[in-house]
């Protein structure tokens, strides 16, 4: 016996219809086109953004503004947050902490994320954090920046510059074993 | 040798094992359709604008696929398409492999955890073995249809 490819074709068809009627009334179903993670750069051109505040916001039980997502920093912004000693979470894979990151950072791969987040036990959700990886060819700091605002950070950075940026810039690194 | 992987008990488990494997793996997928999107989305091999559309309507083409297997209905055409899908998951899982890409599967839904390696290699190679014999030999027992269709 052949294969009856219209039979197969109608199979296809009906499933894939399926698919798209149920997904549509789904309330947890998605768009039909998938639409790209777009990253919102904190403003810097206006006051609702500078280094005094996010200490503020830091000590302060009531935070003004809430964030709706995590929010992008630029290497000026992540320098000065990094003055402030906000805390720096490394997402790529510990290999390349190893080798090499921002001085006390965290590392924390998205990659492993299961394995390592009892790291997160230790840091309050408060606290504001600024994730990175390698740099714009990278998009762990952006899935682990999501991943932290949803386990409930409400003050997360991405640093979509990261590693290869901050190095360019000569600004303070370190490796694992110093 | 033929005869002992035409034997009609042994396409009656290989049937059973794949049609389970993929309604199970739909089911888990059809739960988490953003999760799975973002799964395929990490292997990066579908333009952004496509990967919804296979996210939503491949755990399904899975599901029934599955179940049409289970109960014997058209096996050689759903063993067909799931030895396509299985060609196409080979294919993404050793080009990610190949890339040295550290990601999430995504086989079985993406609350698993498991991440793409050469065990899944191997998992996906052996059904696909199963589901070849399936298209080449058919299996019509304990089958919902009649066997007139026996090859």
């Amino acid at each position: 016996m052949k294969i009856n490819f219209r039979s197969l074709l109608s199979i296809i068809i009906i499933s894939s219809l399926l698919g798209l009627l149920i997904n549509y009334f789904n309330p947890k179903g998605i768009p039909f086109i998938k639409e790209e993670r777009q990253l919102n750069f904190v403003d810097d051109s206006t006051s609702s953004y500078n280094t005094n505040k996010i200490i503020e916001k830091t000590n302060d039980q009531n935070p003004g503004e809430v964030f709706d997502e995590a929010k992008a920093i630029t290497l000026k912004q992540a320098y000065s947050l990094y003055n402030q000693n906000v805390l720096f979470i490394d997402a790529r894979d510990y290999v390349e902490y190893e080798i090499g990151h921002i001085k006390n950072a965290v590392s924390l791969p998205y990659n492993d994320f299961d394995e390592y987040k009892t790291i997160l036990d230790t840091i309050p959700k408060s606290m504001p954090i600024v994730a990175y990886c390698d740099g714009e060819d990278c998009d762990l700091s952006i899935l682990l920046g999501d991943n932290l605002f949803e386990s409930g950070y409400k003050e997360v950075y991405i640093f979509f510059g990261g590693w290869i940026d901050w190095q360019m810039a000569n600004y303070p690194v370190e490796a694992a074993d110093e | 040798m033929n005869n002992f992987i035409s034997n009609k008990y042994l396409l009656f488990l290989f049937r059973m094992i794949v049609g389970f494997v993929f309604i199970y793996a739909g089911i888990l997928k059809i739960s988490d359709p953003a999760g799975f999107s973002d799964a395929i989305n990490n292997y990066d091999l579908l333009p952004l604008s496509i990967v919804n559309f296979f996210a939503i309507t491949l755990p399904w083409i899975e599901v029934v696929a599955g179940l049409f297997l289970m109960f014997g209905i058209s096996v050689k055409e759903n063993s067909f398409i799931i030895s396509v899908m299985l060609v196409a998951f080979i294919l993404a899982i050793a080009i990610s492999l190949g890339r040295g890409l550290n990601i999430e599967c995504g086989c079985f839904g993406t609350s698993s955890g498991t991440k793409v390696g050469i065990i899944k290699l191997v998992e996906n190679i052996v059904l696909l073995t199963f589901s070849f014999l399936l298209t080449k030999f058919n299996s019509v027992f304990l089958s919902l249809t009649s066997d007139k269709n026996k090859s």
